[in-house]
């Protein structure tokens, strides 16, 4: 994986476990509702999921060969 | 572009979520027997009476604090017994997937109805303003039926700082989700 797996399974489960409380509080969910379980399984997934995915931060370019953007020598007389 | 995509792939998952919502079924009421129970909240200005066969899709909004007037019988044309009859019940909360007990009764008696006054305030960390909160009901009398019955309330007020401490932990987690798809150096 190319980004942080363990940091994406943590803060995803944490993340969907917060989305469930803060929809249960403002009323949106009942308490006895399947999503409050699924959604920080859900979590992990997009958590797992971002990490391999890892769309953010710079790409892994070869850089380019250092003689083709060095100048040429000046000839010395 | 790959950016675009991954803002595309939380805001579909949120909106599977959503979706997901509104597939929550509304059933009733009583689900068991034919007694009959109600519950009457006389300082409330509208819909003061919660009734064992009130439809479960119709939430009945508690207060915080009350003193309710309750009757309850084992249904239409229940008598006395001639001698006392051993009687259980209990109202349990709705979790998901399981229900956690919050009140039961247990004893013999001859009569097969109850009424009288019960008075109750919510602990203050309690937070109010909230989605449904089911919660079932059962009493089996002995040799005379059993009956189960499922009412959804809310209880009044706002959810306040509760919601807001939630929110922010759900912005907060869900950065550090969208860090995870940072690229390792």
């Amino acid at each position: 994986m190319k980004g942080r797996p363990i940091l994406g399974a943590v803060s995803g489960f944490f993340f969907g476990l917060f989305l469930g409380i803060t929809l249960f509080l403002v009323g949106v969910i009942p308490l006895h509702s399947d999503l409050l379980i699924a959604l920080p399984i859900i979590g992990i997934v997009l958590g797992l999921v971002m990490a391999w995915w890892a769309p953010f931060g710079k790409s892994e370019e070869e850089p380019p060969p250092t003689d083709a953007i060095s100048p040429e020598p000046e000839p010395s007389n | 572009m790959r950016r675009r995509s991954a803002t595309i792939l939380v805001l579909g998952t949120l909106t599977v979520v959503f979706v997901g919502l509104l597939a929550v079924p509304a059933a009733a009421e009583i689900t068991q027997g034919s007694c009959r129970g109600s519950a009457t909240f006389p300082d409330k200005a509208t819909d003061k009476v919660l009734d064992a066969a009130r439809p479960r899709s119709l939430v009945f909004e508690a207060p915080t604090g009350a003193t309710v007037n309750y009757t309850g019988d084992l249904g239409p044309g229940a008598s006395a017994s001639d001698e006392p009859v051993a009687f259980e019940g209990g109202v349990s909360l709705q979790l998901p997937r399981t229900s956690i007990p919050i009140a039961s009764w247990e004893g013999e008696t001859e009569e097969f109805s109850d009424s009288g006054t019960y008075t109750y305030e919510l602990p203050a960390g309690i937070p109010a303003g909230t989605g449904d909160i089911e919660v079932s009901a059962f009493h089996n009398h002995t040799g005379y039926g059993n009956c189960a019955a499922v009412v959804s309330v809310s209880i009044a007020g706002s959810p306040g700082v509760a919601a807001a401490v939630a929110g922010g932990l759900t912005a907060l987690s869900g950065a550090a989700t969208l860090a995870a798809g940072r690229k390792k150096p």
